[in-house]
């Protein structure tokens, strides 16, 4: 029997409701296959994480050793004071102090506005496990007698300070005679560039 | 599943009737008159969506045996059509039935060819039917039908003459083997007991001698001949159908036939109309006497059919595997709670191992992420005293030697300009990773004035107090001398002694560097 073109119009609904059930069918599929993958990645990343925690779990102890060593170095830092807000007034007071028990002939210095450390001080970025990296460089002029009151001058700012100071540059020269100030005895003229690094809580 | 529709054709006039499940019911009663067609073409309108089968009970019948050459597909259609024009020219509404192979000789195949002989008496019905698109299964006769049913109550042993009476008559049907051979309705004028009885017994007889002559029974071996009756009426006929030499009746209970065959509503008399007619609805016969082009309808209605049974097959496929995949789902998702509380447990026992330690607002890999911060910061901030002291050594056992200019600072990568160092790298400072760093110390230094004409000792000093301050660890490249001596440089004479200034005295410069 041949089909004409009255018998495909008689024919249009049943095709019509075999297009229909197979998209139906088809939708189900898809829609189950996609919540079957949706389904695979969470228990994927559920076994990840059990593989990740019983991992920790393997080494707890070694771990809580670890912990209790860096929470110690944390507390230690908190005490220092490099955790925290810059204590500016309490820097310039320490100087003051230092440069008159020290006798220091002439001190001059600048801080520059706070601002995270760069790469040149700590490749990697400033972020440190919630916190930043805070900097403020300061230029230190100093006239000395020897290079030792140099080192003196900066191992006893770095214990008096409540912050981590790294030394970026520092240049010596001698002061030719007769150029020190007046009163002046001083044989030796430093400058320095120093980084005053205090770690701020992220926000 | 269509509702199936039997318009029974017994004479002038067609019933239809409704079978559904085993019940029969009548529906309507239609005469052969224009009124009569009508009201069946508005009946067929009615109930467009039914599959009709017209079962005729009619007394015009044809049929021929004949044993044919076994011929298969285009070839044996063409003869068969062939032969059914040789023998029914005069209708369309013609079968041909195979009755099997014979088993020797050239193994031909015996034919049935049959047909309703009398067109006209379903042409107006077929014209109404196929004017109203109703969906027309097929023709049946009702020897057809018994074709099918019929070796159910005679059994399939043996030849065997069955007597059926329905509203068209007394059926005779004629098997052998089980096989449909002959037939022939006479019909009654009064459809009392006392008449179908004779008829009943007259008949038999006749078809037992028109059989005889035929050679398709054996002379002198009594015919088994069934009757289909109600126990309420077999006794009356037993006493027309007498047991002979030539007939051996017995007599089937039509209610038991009926229960079996799954009519709901036995007949309460021998009328087996409503038996043959459940038999069509249940066991249609493969073979019809209607023509294609009357069957046009009942083949769409087969497509769509088959359309909607793909749909709902690809649907049930496509469920059955969302269902097995809702399945995997259902486990995958059971895995993942069971895995997730399991870590949950452990992160629980993790936690409490924790709990011992100082308390601090820091997650433990904030924390270590912190002090780690904090160890690379503190590894990039060296102390100035390291090469202090080593210059401060290497000065001592060099004293004629004066700094002028000290310049210590932090580089990412040492300088490569001015002269290439010709001294070997330290062997601690050889690959210096990018972030690591170096520690440098420039110094600017002179020498006594004594030593400007004697450049030779210059050189040696400077050479040595490099010499002395080169260690495994640090670097020294001394970055210029007093004087050239490459020769792409000019040189010029020192003055004398008495002419110098203190301008004149010789300096030098060179780095010293360390890895962070």
């Amino acid at each position: 029997m041949k089909l004409d073109t009255k018998d495909f119009k008689r024919l249009q609904w049943a095709i019509a409701f075999l297009i229909a059930l197979a998209l139906i069918g088809g939708a189900a599929v898809w829609t189950t296959q996609q919540l079957k993958k949706s389904s695979e990645r969470d228990f994927k990343q559920a076994s990840a994480a059990r593989v990740d925690i019983q991992g920790k779990l393997a080494r707890a102890r070694e771990e809580q050793a670890e912990l209790r060593d860096k929470i110690g170095r944390f507390q230690a830092l908190q005490r220092r004071g490099y955790i925290g807000p810059e204590q500016r007034l309490d820097w310039i007071e320490a100087i003051a102090r230092i440069k008159a028990a020290r006798r220091i002939f002439k001190l001059d210095f600048d801080f520059a506005p706070q601002r995270p450390v760069d790469s040149g001080i700590l490749p990697g970025g400033a972020a440190a496990g919630g916190y930043e990296i805070m900097s403020s460089q300061m230029r230190l002029q100093i006239q000395l007698l020897h290079e030792g009151e140099l080192l003196d001058f900066l191992a006893e700012l770095r214990d008096a300070v409540r912050a981590l100071i790294h030394i970026r540059s520092c240049t010596m020269e001698r002061i030719a005679p007769g150029s020190a100030g007046r009163g002046s005895n001083a044989q030796l003229k430093a400058e320095c560039t120093l980084e005053w690094i205090t770690f701020r809580e992220g926000k | 599943m269509a509702a199936k529709r039997i318009l029974l054709l017994d004479g002038p006039l067609l019933t239809a009737h409704y079978w559904s499940a085993g019940r029969i019911k009548v529906e309507g009663e239609f005469s052969h008159e224009p009124v009569g067609l009508e009201a069946l073409a508005t009946y067929l309108q009615k109930h467009r969506s039914s599959l009709f089968y017209l079962l005729a009970d009619i007394a015009e019948e044809g049929f021929q045996l004949e044993d044919l050459p076994y011929v298969q597909g285009g070839d044996r259609n063409a003869l068969l059509q062939r032969r059914l024009s040789q023998y029914y020219y005069n209708t369309p509404l013609s079968t041909a039935i195979s009755l099997g192979r014979a088993t020797s000789g050239r193994r031909d195949e015996k034919l049935l060819f049959a047909a309703l002989t009398r067109i006209d008496t379903f042409a107006p019905w077929l014209d109404t039917v196929r004017e109203a698109e109703a969906i027309l299964a097929g023709v049946y006769s009702m020897p057809l039908v018994l074709a099918g049913c019929g070796p159910q109550m005679v059994g399939e042993n043996g030849p065997v003459l069955f007597i059926s009476v329905t509203s068209g008559g007394v059926r005779q049907t004629f098997f052998d083997q089980g096989k449909l051979h002959f037939s022939r309705l006479s019909q009654l004028a009064t459809r009392n007991l006392d008449e179908i009885g004779r008829t009943c017994a007259n008949d038999s007889a006749k078809i037992f001698q028109y059989l005889v002559a035929q050679r398709q029974v054996p002379r002198g071996v009594a015919l088994r001949t069934v009757v289909l009756a109600s126990p309420a009426q077999t006794p009356v006929l037993q006493d027309f159908c007498r047991n002979s030499g030539e007939l051996n009746f017995e007599f089937v209970d039509i209610a038991a036939v009926a229960r079996q065959l799954g009519l709901k509503e036995v007949p309460v008399d021998s009328n087996a109309d409503q038996l043959f007619m459940h038999c069509l609805a249940t066991k249609t016969p493969v073979q019809q006497f209607a023509p294609a082009n009357e069957r046009r309808f009942y083949k769409l209605w087969r497509i769509r059919s088959a359309l909607t049974s793909a749909g709902w097959i690809a649907l049930a496929g496509c469920l059955l595997f969302s269902g097995k995949t809702g399945l995997n789902i259902y486990e995958l998702r059971e895995q993942t709670a069971a895995t997730q509380a399991i870590a949950a447990a452990d992160v629980q026992r993790y936690n409490t191992i924790l709990e011992g330690l100082p308390k601090i607002d820091l997650t433990p890999d904030k924390l270590r992420a912190l002090i780690g911060r904090f160890e690379a910061l503190q590894k990039r901030t060296p102390a100035l005293e390291p090469l202090l002291t080593h210059l401060s050594l290497a000065l001592n056992d060099s004293p004629r030697i004066e700094l002028t200019r000290l310049t210590w600072k932090i580089v990412d990568q040492l300088d490569a300009g001015g002269k290439p160092a010709a001294e070997p790298k330290p062997a601690g400072a050889a690959a210096p990773a990018a972030t690591e760093g170096w520690v440098t110390l420039e110094i600017q230094a002179q020498l006594p004035l004594g030593l400007v004409t004697d450049q030779r000792a210059q050189i040696d000093l400077i050479e040595n107090f490099a010499a002395r301050l080169r260690s495994p660890q640090t670097d020294v490249r001394i970055i210029s001398r007093p004087f050239d001596i490459e020769s792409d440089k000019p040189l010029k004479s020192a003055g004398e002694i008495g002419e110098l200034q203190a301008a004149d005295v010789p300096k030098f410069a060179l780095r010293i560097a360390r890895l962070m």
